[in-house]
């Protein structure tokens, strides 16, 4: 958000800027009777002049300034994607959290450390985690064995970490392909 | 002035504005002010012609335009040269003779510093923002995957938070930290001298990814092995290596290129290759051997 947000503000804020210095040098160029001096504004007031609400170019220019809205707002205005889950902590004045990614390489680390698992694939998300270990060995059997020690291991690792509101557990443990 | 919290402000005002110049636009020419208005000019309205029999509108605009001139320069200067971190912060003492001042990057080291040597933390990156009358401090630890994150963050919280609460005697400093955890799985540190006096190899045996965070302001040659690899005596493989700290370079430029690392930490190094604190697994915890 911060590295769109800057580049757009340093946009609109030039924009805004020279705009204005437009409009100081068309007024200063009008009252001493030298208009136009930078922009063409004169065809633009014929133009204006002779142009109709219910034309084509209006409903065009209308849609492209609702379109350009929508999406600065919706830049704006969407809520920011969870990158750190707080941690319970002993000070009011502590705003203590782990960071989803290190929190998904935890699990991980607890799912590998677990023996039969070979490689896990964690996401974590705003309330739920989601793992995907492989079991070293094939066969589904060898698989269904290593769901319980591996969730288990996982949710107390998850436990032990003294989360705030701590992500619910959704294990898979899958059989190595080939 | 918090630029981020402006920046969003004024987009979502421009945003709006751009919205609601749209719509009406879109309204008015679909007939939503009425057929009649939709059958105008852009200008055949009274506002338009308010403004065409009264020069003095010009001007006003004229002055409104110098007050955004000045307030969108004052915009970019604070996008391109504005920090949030806080200036030297004052000490409350019980003297009228002078002012003590604690200078952020001091607090800032000595936590770093006392954290870093924390069981289990790899890396530690601190600040301090906002006002130097109302600080804050963010701390960002990087902790090994096989560390305790919650032993930890008691640990730092009961001891180097409450340690800089105390030097700053605000016991309610706001602090924010933040646990990561790093890329490093398995990792096996071997430190040995060299031939050179003084000069001390710190060979990281890395098997799943690139970048030891541990030292990255420390000029230090490190080693990754892609595969299986023999004793840490015989050369490795290397496949890069960084000189990242000029200091040591100007001192002794013939091992620049060499790792340099304390001999304190080359001796912690040594002493405890693969035994606790270190991601290694039990079964490649011994200098020269690696796990895939």
């Amino acid at each position: 958000m911060r590295l769109v947000n800057r580049p757009l503000a340093l946009i609109l804020a030039a924009a805004l800027a020279v705009a204005a210095v437009f409009v100081i040098i068309e007024v200063i160029a009008a009252a001493v009777h030298h208009s136009p001096v930078a922009l063409p504004w004169t065809t633009w007031y014929r133009w204006a002049s002779r142009t109709r609400w219910d034309q084509l170019v209006i409903q065009v220019w209308s849609a492209i300034l609702i379109a350009i809205g929508a999406v600065i707002l919706a830049i704006e205005l969407k809520p920011p994607r969870v990158t750190r889950l707080p941690l319970r902590s002993p000070h009011d004045a502590t705003d203590a959290a782990v960071t989803r990614r290190g929190l998904a390489k935890t699990l991980r680390a607890a799912a590998t450390g677990i023996d039969g698992i070979s490689a896990a694939a964690v996401t974590v998300g705003r309330r739920r985690a989601r793992v995907t270990a492989t079991a070293a060995a094939r066969g589904r059997t060898a698989a269904e064995a290593l769901r319980q020690p591996v969730t288990q291991a996982l949710q107390e690792r998850l436990d032990d970490m003294g989360l705030r509101h701590p992500p619910s557990l959704t294990v898979r443990v899958n059989t190595r392909s080939s | 002035m918090h630029a981020d919290r402006t920046n969003r402000t004024a987009l979502i005002v421009f945003g709006l504005l751009v919205f609601a110049a749209g719509g009406a636009g879109i309204t008015a020419s679909v007939g939503g002010f009425g057929q009649a208005f939709s059958h105008r000019t852009l200008f055949g309205n009274r506002v338009s012609a308010y403004i065409g029999h009264h020069g003095w509108v010009w001007y006003a605009a004229a002055a409104v335009c110098l007050i955004i001139i000045l307030a969108a320069l004052y915009w970019i200067m604070v996008l391109l040269v504005s920090t949030d971190r806080a200036d030297d912060i004052p000490i409350p003492v019980a003297t009228h003779e002078g002012t003590t001042i604690l200078l952020p990057a001091a607090l800032t080291d000595a936590l770093t510093r006392e954290i870093g040597a924390y069981h289990g933390v790899e890396a530690v990156r601190g600040r301090i923002i906002g006002d130097a009358d109302d600080p804050e401090i963010v701390l960002a630890v990087t902790a090994s995957q096989t560390a305790d994150l919650h032993a930890l963050h008691q640990r730092i919280e009961t001891e180097a938070l409450a340690h800089a609460r105390k030097a700053l005697g605000q016991a309610d400093l706001a602090i924010q930290l933040d646990l990561a955890v790093s890329r490093l799985r398995n990792g096996l540190i071997e430190a040995r001298p060299v031939r050179r006096p003084g000069v001390t190899v710190a060979y990281t045996l890395q098997l799943e990814t690139g970048g030891v965070r541990q030292w990255p302001h420390r000029a230090q040659t490190r080693w990754k092995y892609s595969g299986m690899c023999g004793g840490a005596r015989r050369r490795p493989t290397s496949t890069w290596a960084t000189t990242a700290r000029p200091r040591r370079a100007r001192r002794c430029p013939a091992r620049a290129s060499a790792s340099t690392t304390s001999p304190a930490r080359a001796r912690r190094t040594a002493a405890r290759p693969g035994g606790p604190g270190w991601s290694a697994r039990a079964s490649s915890a011994r200098p020269g051997a690696c796990a895939i």
